[in-house]
């Protein structure tokens, strides 16, 4: 994401709606992105990144820019979102969210024969991702999709620069193996 | 080279720039097809992570977002540190200073044979200036150490505000998910 301008920053500080419409523009897919990543949910991804951005209205002001700005934003994101995962897991009989983190990984190893277009090689290693837990997969979203460097995931997620990394390891580790499992079963068939 | 640890290797390298470099990786690499097979699972896993797109918000995201903030104040910029606690440094530091001055005032005008009035209307001065001296110095002590209790607290209660300040600009970190 696109650091936005001091300027536009600047103005928002200021209470200006319209530079603030401006600015959920141009993170908002970032923001949802990021939610529906860590919630796996279209409609709490959809209230979170809006109470998100509500409260990125709220405190801005506070915004010392001793960080970047999206540090700062995916920080609030996060924070957020891990409290309203805590919340939903506390209602069992409420929440599909559940249902999915018992279900085993096994995206890949369902069906080999299918795995034949890149399109749904990509669906299934991301099915695998959403299968990992919430730290691995945030670092996978985080680094990948957001393109945030070490530095900038340690901060979101307060974490040591080296566990963030041995995370990504091991979460990239977990993948190829599935991967390079199926592989290995479809060129035995 | 273990076939683990090139694995590990690899799997820490997602740019491939350091193991690309690594004589001992690429000639395991040379003899070992599992783990090129790895090597390859790998590549194709961070080309598909790379090129998924993001997941797009519903339409009239920024509509709703921008409606309710008009509805809703702006927070206040805050202060370096809060009110009550730049209040309290306040109290404190006044009662240390306060606390020292009836102290040096109490010990002035208790004082034994030997007060400064009397050693300096002694011709004799010169050779009792290290005893005025001494007994200087310890009433200096004693006013000055509630100085250094009071910036001490005012210190510790700056900084309390400080962190308090810092906690109120993010939301709070819920207890760390489970691996």
């Amino acid at each position: 994401m696109q650091e936005p301008s001091a300027h536009l920053l600047a103005r928002c500080r200021q209470g200006d709606t319209q530079s603030f419409a401006q600015l959920v523009a141009s993170v908002q897919a970032y923001v949802y992105n990021l939610a529906f990543r860590l919630l796996r949910d279209e409609d709490e991804a959809h209230d979170l990144a809006q109470d998100a951005l509500l409260r990125l209205w709220q405190m801005l002001p506070t915004f010392r820019g001793e960080s970047r700005f999206t540090t700062w934003l995916y920080r609030l994101v996060v924070n957020l979102g891990l409290n309203r995962l805590a919340h939903m897991r506390r209602q069992p009989a409420q929440s599909p969210i559940d249902e999915r983190l018992a279900v085993p990984a096994t995206g890949l190893a369902a069906d080999p024969q299918e795995v034949h277009t890149t399109a749904e090689l990509r669906r299934l290693i991301w099915q695998e991702v959403d299968a990992l837990p919430d730290r691995y997969r945030l670092v996978i979203t985080l680094y990948y999709q957001q393109e945030c460097s070490y530095q900038e995931i340690a901060d979101i997620l307060h974490m040591p620069i080296n566990t963030v990394k041995t995370h990504l390891a091991r979460a990239r580790q977990a993948l190829a193996s599935r991967l390079a499992h199926i592989e290995g079963v479809e060129d035995d068939l | 080279m273990t076939c683990e640890q090139v694995r590990w290797l690899l799997s820490l390298d997602p740019t491939a720039s350091e193991v690309a470099h690594d004589a001992a990786l690429q000639a395991h690499l040379d003899r070992c097809a599992d783990c090129r097979a790895f090597a390859r699972a790998l590549a194709t896993v961070d080309e598909a992570l790379t090129a998924r797109p993001l997941a797009q918000p519903r339409p009239g995201l920024t509509a709703a977002v921008v409606a309710a903030a008009q509805r809703e104040p702006h927070a206040s910029i805050e202060q370096p540190f809060p009110r009550p606690f730049v209040m309290l440094a306040a109290a404190v530091t006044l009662l240390a200073l306060v606390s020292g001055a009836l102290l040096l005032h109490y010990s002035s005008t208790a004082l034994p044979a030997g007060s400064p009035a009397e050693l300096w209307l002694n011709p004799s001065w010169a050779a009792d200036a290290s005893a005025w001296l001494s007994v200087e110095a310890e009433h200096a002590a004693q006013a000055v150490l509630p100085l250094i209790v009071g910036v001490v607290i005012t210190i510790g209660a700056a900084a309390a505000g400080f962190r308090v300040s810092e906690q109120r600009e993010m939301p709070q970190q819920p207890g760390r998910p489970r691996r």
